[in-house]
C-alpha cells in the first residue's frame, strides 16, 4: 500500500480508531495484522521472505544473549549471513551474475549464468537493516533480546516504517510497544501536519516534477546542455521532496498513535559542508553505517590513508545499498572522494573555519558549492547507467546541444503548465527550510491556532487538488 | 477526545472551503483559451474538441440503427457514411480510451439505443491497460449533464475523479477550448486520410506496461444486461491492427480473459485484430488508427460479416423507425 493512495487514506484512518478503542494489551496484534495488510498490498507472498528474516533474527537474538564468548559471536556471524544472504538472493544475484556474464562474454568464455526471473520484495533493505541493527545492539548488550515473537515481529514490521524506513534502533522503539499510548491531542496534531507536509512534498512537488526529470533523463544524448542542467537540479528537488515526504509521513503517522520515530531528514540543502549533509541527509540510514560498519571499521580511531580508505569503503556499501547497479557504487564513491577531499581540507585553516562557520553568507556560500557537488552525485543517482550518466555530464560541460526550448514530452502540455510546475519547484525552495520548522511545531508558540489550522487545511486542500494521486510510486521503494 | 473531534470537523471544513476556492479559481480563469485547471493537472481535460461534440451532435428523436461506442479506434474507424450507404444510421460514440465502464455509462445516460438497434463495442486491449483516466477526466466536462459524470465517480473510487467532477460545477461549457479537428465527419466520426505517419517500432510498444484491469472489462456484462432490457443486440469487435509480436501476445492474454466473458454472457466477438489484407502502411494513420482507405475496408469487411450472421436491423424496420 502506498501512503498516496486512495487505499491508505481509509486504512489509516480506520487502524488508528481500532488501536485506540483497543484494549493495550492486544494492540500489538492488531498493529501486526495492520503492517501484515499494509504489506501484503504489494506482492502478498513476498510476506513470506519476511517472516524467515524475522524468524532468524528473533532466534538469533534470544541465542546471543544467552551464550558468551566465541559462541556468541558465532551466533551474531551466523545471524547476519543467514539475513544478508536473503538480501543478496533477492537483490544482487542478478547484478553479479549479469557482470560476471559481461566478463565472460569480454574474455571469450563462452559460458552464461542464467539471471533468477525474481521482483525485488519492497523495501527489503530497509527491514534487513533494521533486524541487522538488533542483532548486533543485543550482541553489544544494548539492547536485551526481545523474548515476545509479536512484539519483534512488530518492530521489524511496523507498518509507517516498513518499507522505506526511518531504519530504526531498536533501544528507540521496542519499549515503545509496551507502553500504553492514549489519544492525545498534541500527538494527533503534530502526527497530521507532519503527514500532511510529507503527502504535500511527495505528490505535489515530487511528482509534478518527475515527468520533466523523465523527459530529460529518457534521452540525455538528444537534451540540450540547459536543460540537462534544469533536470538534474529539478531532480534534486524530487528526490528530496519524495524521500523526505514519505519520511514525514512516516514519522507522522507514528505519531498519531503516540510513537516517536527518528528524524530522517533535516533540509540537508542547506548544508555547509559534505560531512554536513551527511548528518541531515537520511540519517537513519547514515547513521546506521556509522555505528554498524565505520566505527567497527576504525572510525576517527585510524588516521592517514586508513582512514580515507575506510570512508571509501562505507559509501561504497552505502552506494551499493540503494541498487544493483554501478551507477549507486559510482554515487557512493563520489560521495566518499567529497568526504576525503574535505578532510583533507580541513588541514587548511581558512577552510576550517569556513565549514565550521555560523556567520550567514558564509554559510549560504557554502551550502551553495555544497549542493552543485551533491547535484553532479545525483546525475549517477538518476541516471540508468553509468554510460547516461557520463552522457549527461559531456552534454552539461561540452554544451554540444544549445537550447531553451524544452523536450518535446514536456510541451505536450504547453507553457504555462511547465512554468506552473517551476513555479512550485521555487515555492519549495523558498520555503522548505520554514515550513520544516513550522510542521514540527518550532512556532507554535508564536502563532495563532487558526493560523495553524486553515496553513495546514489550505496545504491539504492543494494536495486533493493538484497532487498527482496514485501515478508514481516513492523512489526509495526500489530499495 | 472532544476537542480532537472538534478541531478535525473545523479542519475539515476549512479545507473544504479552500478546496471549493481553488476549484472556481482555477476553473474560472483563462489562459490562451484553456481553464488555468488544464495547465495544473492533466485530469482536469479541456472542453470542446471531438469529446464535446459527440454530445452536441446526438439528436435523441433519431433512431440510430447502430451505435458504436469505444476508444479512438472507435471514433476514428466507424465511418456512419459507409454504414448508410448499407441503408443504416449510426451514431458513434466513441472517445479516447473510453472503456466498456464509460461505454455502459454513456449509453444509459447520455446516448439510449433505440429498441432493435445494434451495438457495436470496439475493445482495443490496451484500453485495458490504463487507470481509465485519460477516458474518465476527458468525457467528465464535455458531458451535458452531470449523471455521467456522477456515475464514473462513484464506480471509480479515484481521487483524481472527483477533482474532475468538483471543476464540472464550475465550468462553462460554452466556452470552446480545443476547437474541434479538421477531420471531423459527423455523428461522432473523425475522418483521416494520412498514409501511416509513424514508422511501426517494435521497441515503442515493448515499453508499455500492461497491467490488466479487468474491472472495466467486466462492465460489459452490465452493458449486455441493459441492452438486453432495451432489447438490443451487442456485438464486440477489434478493428484491424498494425501486426507486432509484442501486440499479439498481450492480445492473446487479454483474449485469455475476454473470452471467459464471452461464453459467459454469449457474446459475438468479430476479431479483426491480425486481419491480413490491411497493410501497414497503406491502410494505417499510425501503429494503432486505420487511415480512410482502411476505414472503408474494414467497415465494409464488418458490414458483409454482421449481414451474414444476420446481426444487421432490416432496412424495412429502419424505414418504418424513421416514419
Amino acid at each position: 500500500m502506498l501512503f498516496n493512495s486512495f487505499e491508505f487514506l481509509v486504512f489509516f484512518p480506520i487502524v488508528t480508531i481500532l488501536y485506540f478503542l483497543m484494549p493495550h494489551r492486544f494492540r500489538w496484534f492488531l498493529l501486526l495484522v495492520a503492517s501484515c495488510v499494509f504489506y501484503m498490498f504489494f506482492l502478498w507472498y513476498y510476506i513470506a521472505i519476511l517472516f524467515v528474516t524475522i524468524i532468524i533474527d528473533y532466534f538469533a537474538g534470544i541465542y546471543i544473549e544467552d551464550s558468551s564468548g566465541r559462541r556468541k559471536k558465532w551466533w551474531l556471524y551466523g545471524s547476519i549471513v543467514s539475513t544478508c544472504l536473503v538480501l543478496f538472493v533477492f537483490k544482487y544475484y542478478n547484478f553479479f551474475i549479469g557482470n560476471f556474464n559481461d566478463v565472460a562474454q569480454l574474455i571469450g568464455w563462452n559460458y552464461s549464468l542464467d539471471l533468477l526471473g525474481i521482483i525485488l520484495p519492497i523495501g527489503l533493505s530497509f527491514h534487513t537493516f533494521q533486524s541487522l541493527s538488533y542483532v548486533v545492539e543485543v550482541y553489544r548488550g544494548n539492547q536485551k533480546a526481545e523474548r515476545h515473537f509479536g512484539i519483534y515481529s512488530l518492530y521489524v514490521m511496523f507498518y509507517p516504517q516498513l518499507v522505506a524506513g526511518p531504519i530504526e534502533r531498536p533501544q528507540n522503539v521496542l519499549h515503545q510497544f509496551y507502553e500504553e499510548h492514549r489519544l492525545n491531542y498534541a500527538d494527533v496534531s503534530a502526527g497530521i501536519k507532519l503527514m500532511i507536509w510529507g503527502l504535500f512534498k511527495k505528490v505535489v512537488i515530487a511528482d509534478n516534477i518527475a515527468g520533466l526529470v523523465d523527459a530529460v533523463y529518457d534521452h540525455p544524448e538528444a537534451t540540450s546542455w540547459q536543460w540537462l542542467i534544469i533536470g538534474s537540479y529539478l531532480f534534486a528537488v524530487q528526490i528530496y521532496c519524495d524521500f523526505s515526504g514519505y519520511s514525514d509521513m512516516a514519522i507522522g503517522a507514528a505519531r498519531v498513535m503516540g510513537f516517536r520515530l527518528m528524524e530522517n531528514f533535516n533540509t540537508p540543502y542547506v548544508s555547509n559542508s559534505i560531512k554536513e549533509f551527511w548528518s541531515r541527509w537520511h540519517i537513519s540510514l547514515s547513521t546506521w553505517f556509522r555505528d554498524y560498519l565505520y566505527i567497527p571499521l576504525g572510525g576517527n580511531r585510524v588516521k592517514g590513508l586508513r582512514k580515507h580508505l575506510n570512508l571509501f569503503t562505507v559509501f561504497a556499501v552505502s552506494g551499493f545499498w540503494h541498487g544493483a547497479n554501478w551507477t549507486y557504487i559510482v554515487w557512493g564513491l563520489l560521495h566518499g572522494f567529497y568526504n576525503v577531499v574535505e578532510n583533507l581540507l580541513k588541514k587548511i585553516t581558512w577552510f576550517k573555519s569556513w565549514v565550521e562557520t555560523k556567520a550567514p553568507i558564509k554559510r549560504r556560500i557554502g551550502a551553495l558549492i555544497v549542493f552543485q557537488l551533491v547535484v553532479l552525485g545525483w546525475i549517477f543517482f538518476r541516471a540508468t547507467s553509468v554510460g547516461d550518466a557520463w552522457t549527461v555530464i559531456k552534454g552539461i560541460f561540452t554544451g554540444q546541444l544549445s537550447s531553451w526550448t524544452p523536450p518535446a514530452e514536456i510541451m505536450t502540455f504547453g507553457y504555462l503548465f511547465l512554468a506552473f510546475k517551476l513555479c512550485l519547484v521555487v515555492f519549495f525552495i523558498l520555503s522548505d527550510v520554514t515550513i520544516h520548522r513550522f510542521a514540527r511545531g518550532a512556532f507554535d508558540h508564536r502563532t495563532k491556532h487558526w493560523f495553524r489550522l486553515c496553513f495546514f487545511a489550505y496545504l491539504t486542500a492543494l494536495i486533493l487538488l493538484i497532487g498527482h494521486w496514485g501515478e508514481v510510486e516513492f523512489i526509495y521503494f526500489q530499495f | 477526545m472532544a476537542k480532537i473531534v472538534r478541531i478535525t470537523l473545523l479542519f475539515l471544513l476549512t479545507m473544504t472551503a479552500f478546496y471549493l476556492c481553488n476549484q472556481w479559481v482555477i476553473n474560472s480563469f483563462y489562459y490562451a483559451g484553456k481553464r488555468l485547471a488544464c495547465s495544473v493537472n492533466p485530469q482536469f481535460a479541456a472542453v470542446g474538441g471531438q469529446d464535446r461534440q459527440v454530445f452536441l451532435d446526438w439528436n435523441p428523436r433519431v433512431n440510430y440503427d447502430v451505435i458504436v461506442a469505444g476508444s479512438s479506434h472507435a471514433y476514428r474507424g466507424y465511418d456512419p457514411r459507409i454504414f448508410q450507404s448499407h441503408g443504416l444510421t449510426m451514431y458513434n460514440i466513441g472517445t479516447g480510451y473510453q472503456n466498456a465502464m464509460a461505454s455502459y455509462f454513456l449509453l444509459k445516460n447520455d446516448f439510449q439505443p433505440a429498441p432493435g438497434s445494434l451495438v457495436i463495442l470496439d475493445v482495443y486491449d490496451n484500453t485495458y491497460s490504463s487507470d481509465g483516466m485519460g477516458c474518465f477526466s476527458r468525457i467528465i466536462p464535455n458531458s451535458d449533464h452531470e449523471r455521467t459524470p456522477r456515475d464514473l465517480v462513484l464506480s471509480a473510487f479515484d481521487l483524481r475523479l472527483l477533482n474532475a467532477y468538483g471543476s464540472f460545477l464550475f465550468i462553462d461549457q460554452n466556452r470552446i477550448e480545443v476547437p474541434l479537428k479538421p477531420g471531423y465527419v459527423f455523428n461522432g466520426f473523425s475522418e483521416c486520410t494520412d498514409s501511416s505517419k509513424v514508422p511501426v517500432d517494435s521497441s515503442r510498444v515493448e515499453e508499455v506496461k500492461h497491467h490488466f484491469q479487468a474491472g472495466y472489462l467486466d462492465y460489459i456484462k452490465e452493458l449486455n444486461a441493459f441492452l438486453k432490457q432495451r432489447d438490443c443486440k451487442l456485438v464486440l469487435a477489434t478493428h484491424p491492427m498494425v501486426v507486432n509480436p509484442r501486440r499479439v501476445q498481450y492480445h492473446t492474454s487479454f483474449m485469455g480473459y475476454l473470452s471467459g466473458l464471452l461464453s459467459s454472457e454469449n457474446l459475438i466477438y468479430l476479431d479483426f485484430s491480425e486481419h491480413p489484407d490491411f497493410h501497414p502502411h497503406f491502410d494505417f494513420m499510425d501503429d494503432d488508427h486505420l487511415n480512410q482507405s482502411g476505414v472503408d475496408k474494414y467497415n465494409t469487411l464488418l458490414l458483409d460479416t454482421l449481414e451474414g450472421l444476420k446481426l444487421l436491423p432490416p432496412s424495412s424496420e429502419l424505414r418504418s423507425r424513421q416514419l
